[in-house]
């Protein structure tokens, strides 16, 4: 059954926030508190997405809530690895345009 | 084949995984997969979020969701069906998606995704009883 699992670390001044499970209106709580521990820590924020199996709509607003927070911050939130399948999620809402997607969180880190 | 279940965010991943093996088993492709399973959680989160957590006076029994699952000869119709207020989302306009992610809101996605999902949808309202929204994916 789908839980949530998201550890945040630091590499260098860069966070990196590793999400595993699924982002849906019940998990949002969680990824939201991660999301904003990673944020009081750093400006610029890398999330790995290759073990996020699902995300609700209620995950890509907390996502845009960071996001917002980040840029007038002068920071940026890149997200790295995701599967196909979240991938369509996020081109089929326009959120493709907003974030920068790549494949690898070294790929992410050098987008800075 | 129809599950019962509490109306709570807890019970969103259950009802992923009923309407996902259903379908699955049907042979739909992992790509539609995706589809129905984001479809089906966004109808059961705006029943939640939008219909029992914001009327206190719906009685605790009745704070449920029925999800039924159907074979068609040429693909899945689903049903997800509430003890709350007339609630059409058919009848919520498509945002500007442009505009929409320009101004960072997420704000009215969750039907949108429903819409741009699944094939059909449509809602009927039953008087003193709740809302049926019935979606259909072909293969």
């Amino acid at each position: 059954m789908a839980d949530l699992n998201i550890t945040v670390s630091m590499d260098g001044a860069v966070g990196i926030i590793a999400v595993k499970g699924s982002v849906d209106a019940h998990t949002v709580g969680e990824f939201d508190k991660k999301l904003k521990e990673a944020l009081s820590k750093a400006k610029n924020i890398v999330i790995e997405m290759s073990g996020l199996d699902y995300i609700a709509t209620a995950g890509l607003g907390a996502l845009m809530a960071s996001f917002n927070e980040v840029k007038k911050a002068g920071g940026n939130i890149v997200l790295a690895g995701m599967s196909d399948k979240v991938r369509k999620v996020f081109d089929t809402m326009g959120f493709s345009k907003v974030f920068k997607i790549v494949g690898s969180v070294a790929e992410a880190k050098s987008a800075f | 084949m129809i599950l019962r279940i509490a109306g709570k965010t807890e019970s969103l991943a259950r009802i992923r995984e009923f309407v996902l093996t259903f379908a699955r088993e049907l042979g739909f492709s992992e790509d539609k997969l995706g589809e129905i399973e984001m479809a089906v959680d966004e109808a059961a989160t705006n029943i939640i979020r939008h219909s029992y957590n914001e009327d206190s006076e719906i009685p605790e029994d009745r704070r449920v969701i029925e999800v039924e699952v159907k074979k068609l000869d040429n693909g899945i119709e689903l049903q997800v069906s509430d003890f709350g207020k007339p609630f059409n989302p058919v009848g919520v306009p498509l945002p500007d998606l442009e505009r929409h992610v320009e101004s960072k809101k997420t704000h009215g996605l969750g039907v949108f995704s429903m819409k741009v999902f699944m094939d059909e949808m449509e809602h009927q309202y039953l008087p003193g009883v709740g809302n049926i929204i019935t979606m259909r994916k072909f293969f």
